[in-house]
């Protein structure tokens, strides 16, 4: 800033002379002559009205010269030192070096220098080509329907005791022509509800005491019992871990584990289960560590720790930078469905965000603490939020004396052990510059093993002595040994230093006794330990070393929580030009993005505090035009398997627009009414016809509306979308089935000490997916997923994602065939099955808890003349194994109707 | 159990069986496209490039923690002669490590072939070559650290998560082989950025490249995950692959019950359908190694057995 203050003034002092003063005849021939020429064919390219502007700077007039770019004035009359155009051509600024792609001659250099001191005089009369940048109108932009409040909508005409759901949905469907469909058997609801509220399939017996609950409210008690269970939670907070990017490592450079972030995993499960109001949840992820205290929020705050970052990177000012991107980028998304990151580098090119509203949210995170001090080398750690008692701190502290001390033990003994060599290489000193003669200059570890095989020596300490001996080639003490090695005569070598170094041994002093003893003379041991000890030896090294391996890997974390604290607060962030912080633009206030704005007068933030705690009530108040939209809009994605707007994550210009647009501002109401309340909204949605509508629609050949034509993607829902499990839910599903489910909730899951390695640069990753624990609790490691969900479209984890994909590919078939995980839940749930005593009743059984229906006559038959072909070669238990395994790989398994 | 030989299984089997078999996963995807209509545009298929091309084929060989150019094809003569010297210039801004002083390099130098270009005696072999090669020497990093360097060298940045350069080329030229990856990385390291480093980022999600192995294997251990069964034989899948079919085609029948006689239609189109979208990543190891053949010998690994850590 201090730079750019000192510009402008400059330019006050200096600016008006240039531009009145009439030029001598000298001074334009000049012009002419030598700076012209340079600026035409070297500069205008890129930097004239009539080109490209890049970095806000044109050359070709006098006025635009005098300007300057972005970066402030580019040339001080009179004075060369000062001025940015000679820092730039003369490339001895390293980030800006003009022009970039060759250097000017040294003579044009010369030149425009010349030029400058001066006093730039400028002959060029004609006005600047008026190029009017494109603006964001930000009145303009808040007509955009994601930026208007919400409306309030009444539902069309609801018929008694009908959801008004129905009532908006029925309303555009008969716009088209066509109508709901029919209700789905009652089989097909309870498989479908089942996995939704909490991942996994309906048991046989939750199946018969709804097939046998005639009531009217029979389903509505389904809905009651499973968000009840803490299972909900277990679900729904996966959809939420979707969206906050959750993951167990940092993945970008370095992979190093997050050994805290399941505490922040098991409080979303917590705020699902518990029916947190969701302006709650938000205001806990944002600025939890700045409401009164409580361990809980504070965990919730992890939300803005857990991003992938680039935590080797050694510009530690552009690292701050990005770490607050990728929060407000995931803000921007997770809650408001804005891709506000786009507005780092320029405006937003799409949506009315300018580079203004980014850095007025970059200065509240650069208020914020994200870095811890502790690093490891080159590794920056993030923050944490230390739990330890007292107690365990000094329990940590014993322990890491302890472990000093048993380090220091075996660098003592590697030290004497070494000590030992090196007295044995002493006393035969005379021996290796025998040997050393031998070799000649320059010789490779090859050429001198034989000669130290016939001397007895060491060879590495041969080689080290020659390389030695011939790069001091006057140090005194190895004249003779010059003399001597040009004839290769190793015993007079021999014979002149023995008695040299056993005076000097004895002696202990003297020049041959120094050059003995130093650590990096003639006798200069190899320093790594292989190349100088014995086996034994090495092998003790190793097995101390082991021991301190051990002792290290007992030692508990102490307790922390992955969160974010305020920092010293930073009232103003300068836009940073093109996202650099070497290019420093205006001063902005830290805000929020004026687009959204709903108070008459900027928000005004505290002076002690960063300001988060004011951004997220603002986030999460009934005012704000995007929240309460995008999250119902999420939920409904999530039981639909489509959101009223599509593009769950980007409610922007080039996001899309919604199908129901009156719909989704009711629910939005709604759900803002009933306090912000996830189950309510579960319960207005499930509750709905078109919720429970079967996947078959209504229709005929004859009919003049056939939907399939009319609303071919499913838009309008005429019919219920068949819908496949995700990740989780194929996996957990295949456990529970088979009896293997390990059903605890909660609790550190990742096989790793935090902040551990991941895998290091053999790229071996120990990380295992056999727990029996929800797929929920299996490690996230970030660049190196579990196949198994990965290939079922479990999301990139480093970005927010509302909407999941679900794609059709090869490497599915190939585990539901071949993967180990599938095998076994085949084999488990055929020892589940041995308990029934017919084959027939085994069937039925498979059937009831796959696929939640009894198997037809034909299917039984069929299923049981399988088992019969497989018994022609496998044992009877593997036969039910493989049929078991079979009816996984089935689609009817894995598909929802 | 009955000890089988696996059978060893071409490539057309392999798609016919996807076919008979696991087609029918693609359901929901055939139910959507039957109904939009819509004519199926391969993402994959060729493009024509802007400029006509002359390289046929790309092989990308990227040797993290490979030796400095300074000791290979980029002779540096002031820095011979500066050796030990203090920096001329500005020390950098950035700094991964304290900069220390001028450092020549201990290899020497000659000139080979008729182009005279120099190569250090690390490489006496491929110097034979050298009239073949293109060194292109003014390329520079910014980010001293290997993981920001690893991602700017593939993805141009170190700041964002960014396409691949391999997934760029994909998405601009396609490929000319429908039912392989058209990007494949051989044993890329995980570490350094790993996934991101051939990953697509906000290109459609085909472009990615598909891993084969990572570098904890020899390349030539590599292959697609689950390709193999070890307990079941051949044979024994072949008749899971019959009764899956059976119950797809019954489930397929279910789900588009209350429907119309194009119901009939959509099914016999199935078969024939199922087989073409996504075979795509069902590449049997020995066709990688044959591909891998036509590029030379296959090493075990390219890389060292202990990199420094930074």
């Amino acid at each position: 800033m201090k730079t750019f203050a000192l510009f402008s003034l400059s330019l006050a002092c200096f600016g008006g002379m240039v531009g009145a003063t009439p030029l001598s005849t000298e001074q334009t021939e000049f012009f002419e002559k030598q700076v012209r020429p340079v600026l035409v064919d070297r500069c205008y390219e890129c930097h004239s009205a009539e080109k490209k502007t890049k970095g806000g700077l044109a050359l070709d007039t006098r006025e635009a010269t005098l300007k300057g770019g972005d970066n402030g004035p580019v040339l001080i009359a009179g004075d060369p030192e000062k001025s940015l155009l000679i820092e730039a051509v003369r490339y001895a600024n390293h980030d800006m070096q003009m022009p970039p792609k060759k250097r000017l001659a040294d003579a044009e250099i010369k030149a425009l220098e010349e030029w400058v001191k001066m006093g730039a005089p400028d002959p060029r009369e004609a006005a600047p080509i008026a190029k009017t940048a494109k603006t964001i109108d930000i009145e303009e932009g808040r007509k955009f329907w994601s930026f208007q409040p919400l409306k309030d909508a009444a539902p069309p005409n609801v018929p008694p005791l009908a959801s008004p759901i129905d009532a908006f949905m029925g309303a555009k469907l008969k716009e088209k022509g066509l109508t709901t469909a029919a209700p789905a058997e009652k089989r097909t609801l309870l498989r479908r509800a089942t996995f939704d509220l909490i991942g996994l399939p309906p048991t046989p017996q939750e199946m018969d005491d709804f097939l046998a609950d005639t009531a009217s409210d029979a389903f509505d008690r389904v809905i009651e019992r499973l968000l009840a269970s803490p299972q909900y939670g277990e679900r729904w907070g996966r959809h939420w871990l979707d969206v906050a990017r959750y993951a167990d490592s940092n993945g970008m450079d370095e992979n190093i584990a997050f050994g805290n972030a399941w505490r922040y995993r098991d409080y979303v499960v917590r705020a699902f289960n518990e029916d947190k109001p969701f302006d709650q949840f938000i205001i806990e992820q944002i600025a939890g560590d700045l409401l009164p205290s409580s361990e809980e929020a504070i965990t919730a705050t992890g939300f803005l720790a857990l991003g992938a970052r680039v935590l080797a990177e050694p510009d530690v000012q552009k690292l701050e930078m990005d770490i607050i991107d990728e929060q407000i980028d995931t803000i921007g998304k997770a809650f408001m469905g804005m891709t506000l990151g786009c507005a780092r580098c320029h405006d937003h090119k799409f949506d009315p965000i300018t580079q203004e509203d980014y850095y007025a949210l970059g200065a509240i995170f650069r208020s914020t603490r994200s870095l811890a001090a502790e690093k490891m080398g080159a590794i920056k750690f993030w923050y944490e939020h230390s739990l330890a008692t007292p107690e365990q701190v000094a329990e940590k502290k014993k322990f890491d004396e302890e472990l000093k001390a048993k380090k220091a033990e075996v660098t003592k003994f590697v030290g004497q052990a070494r000590s030992a060599v090196k007295a044995e290489v002493q006393k035969r000193a005379a021996d290796y510059l025998a040997a050393a003669a031998l070799v000649p200059a320059g010789a490779t570890l090859v050429e001198v093993n034989p000669v130290a095989k016939a001397n007895a020596v060491d060879a590495d300490i041969v080689l080290t002595c020659r390389k030695y001996l011939d790069q001091h080639t006057d140090h005194p003490l190895f004249a003779v040994w010059r003399e001597l090695a040009q004839k290769k005569d190793a015993d007079a070598v021999r014979q002149h230093y023995e008695p040299v170094f056993a005076e000097a041994l004895t002696a202990k002093k003297g020049p041959a006794y120094d050059a003995l003893v130093d650590a990096k003379g003639f006798l200069a041991l190899p320093p790594k330990d292989a190349d100088v000890l014995d086996a034994g030896t090495l092998a003790k090294i190793a097995a101390m070393n082991k021991k301190v391996e051990d002792f290290t890997a007992k030692q508990p974390d102490l307790p922390a929580i992955m969160t974010v604290a305020d920092a010293s607060i930073v009232k103003t962030l300068p836009v940073h030009l093109r996202g650099s912080y070497l290019t420093l633009g205006k001063p902005v206030e830290r805000g929020f993005p004026e687009v959204m704005r709903t108070s008459f007068t900027k928000p005004i933030l505290p002076a002690k505090h960063s300001g988060r705690l004011e951004l997220a009530r603002w986030i999460a108040s009934s005012e704000h035009p995007l929240t309460a939209r995008v999250i119902v809009n999420r939920v409904w994605r999530w039981h639909f398997g489509q959101g009223l707007v599509s593009s769950t994550d980007n409610f922007g210009i080039l996001g899309a627009k919604p199908s129901h647009p009156e719909l989704l501002d009711w629910l939005a109401r709604t759900f803002i009414e009933s306090g912000w309340s996830i189950k309510d909204l579960h319960r207005l949605i499930m509750k709905s016809a078109t919720y429970q509508q079967a996947s078959s629609g209504r229709f005929s050949t004859g009919d003049k509306a056939d939907p399939r034509l009319v609303d071919p993607e499913n838009r309008l829902l005429w019919r219920a979308n068949i819908q496949r499990l995700e990740a989780e839910q194929i996996r957990d599903a295949m456990l529970v089935v088979s009896g293997w489910l390990d059903p605890k909730i909660g609790g550190k899951t990742i096989p790793l000490r935090n902040r551990e390695f991941v895998f290091n640069h053999t790229s071996k990753d120990a990380t295992t997916y056999e727990s029996p624990r929800r797929a929920l609790y299996l490690p996230i490691i970030r660049n190196h997923l579990y196949d198994m969900i990965e290939q079922f479209d479990y999301p990139d984890p480093t970005m927010p994602t509302g909407s999941r994909n679900s794609t059709v590919i090869a490497p599915q078939a190939l585990i539901m065939m071949n993967a180990p995980v599938v095998t076994e839940s085949g084999a488990r749930l055929a020892a589940r099955l041995a308990d029934f005593p017919s084959d027939e009743q085994r069937v039925q059984q498979a059937y009831a808890l796959l696929y939640a229906r009894p198997p037809s006559d034909c299917e039984s038959s069929d299923a049981l003349a399988l088992l019969h072909d497989f018994s022609a070669t496998e044992r009877p238990e593997r036969a039910w194994a493989l049929l078991c395994q079979t009816l996984f790989a089935a689609n009817e398994f894995i598909y929802l109707r | 159990m009955n000890p089988q030989p696996i059978q060893p299984i071409t490539r057309r089997t392999m798609l016919q069986r996807s076919a008979a078999g696991f087609g029918y996963l693609a359901l929901q995807a055939m139910l959507g496209r039957e109904q939009t209509q819509a004519a199926v545009v391969n993402p994959m298929a060729p493009k024509p490039p802007h400029f006509p091309a002359r390289a046929k084929r790309i092989v990308f060989l990227f040797m993290k923690g490979g030796p400095s150019h300074v000791d290979t094809f980029d002779p540096k003569p002031l820095l011979q002669r500066d050796d030990g010297k203090p920096y001329p210039f500005k020390q950098p801004r950035v700094q991964f490590a304290e900069t220390g002083k001028l450092l020549k390099s201990p290899w020497s130098f000659q000139q080979y072939g008729q182009s005279g270009l120099p190569v250090s005696e690390l490489f006496p072999h491929v110097a034979q070559h050298v009239d073949d090669l293109c060194i292109l020497r003014s390329v520079h990093g910014t980010n001293p650290a290997h993981g920001g360097a690893c991602l700017k060298l593939h993805t141009g940045s170190d700041t964002q998560v960014r396409p691949s350069m391999g997934s760029w080329l994909l998405y601009g030229l396609g490929t000319e082989n429908e039912n392989l990856p058209g990007f494949l990385t051989i044993c890329p390291t995980l570490a350094h950025g790993g996934v991101n480093n051939w990953g697509a980022a906000f290109l459609p999600a085909f472009c990615q490249g598909t891993p084969l192995g990572n570098a904890s294997i020899a390349a030539d251990k590599a292959i697609v995950r689950h390709i193999r069964n070890e307990q079941t034989s051949s044979a024994v899948q072949r008749k899971q692959l019959d009764f899956l079919a059976r119950a797809n085609r019954e489930h397929l029948q279910t789900a588009l019950r209350n429907g119309s006689a194009r119901d009939g239609q959509l099914r016999t189109a199935v078969p024939h359908g199922a087989a073409v979208p996504r075979t795509r990543c069902a590449l049997r190891a020995s066709h990688a190694q044959r591909w891998r053949g036509a590029v030379g010998p296959a090493r075990r690994t390219f890389q060292r057995p202990h990199e420094e850590r930074n």
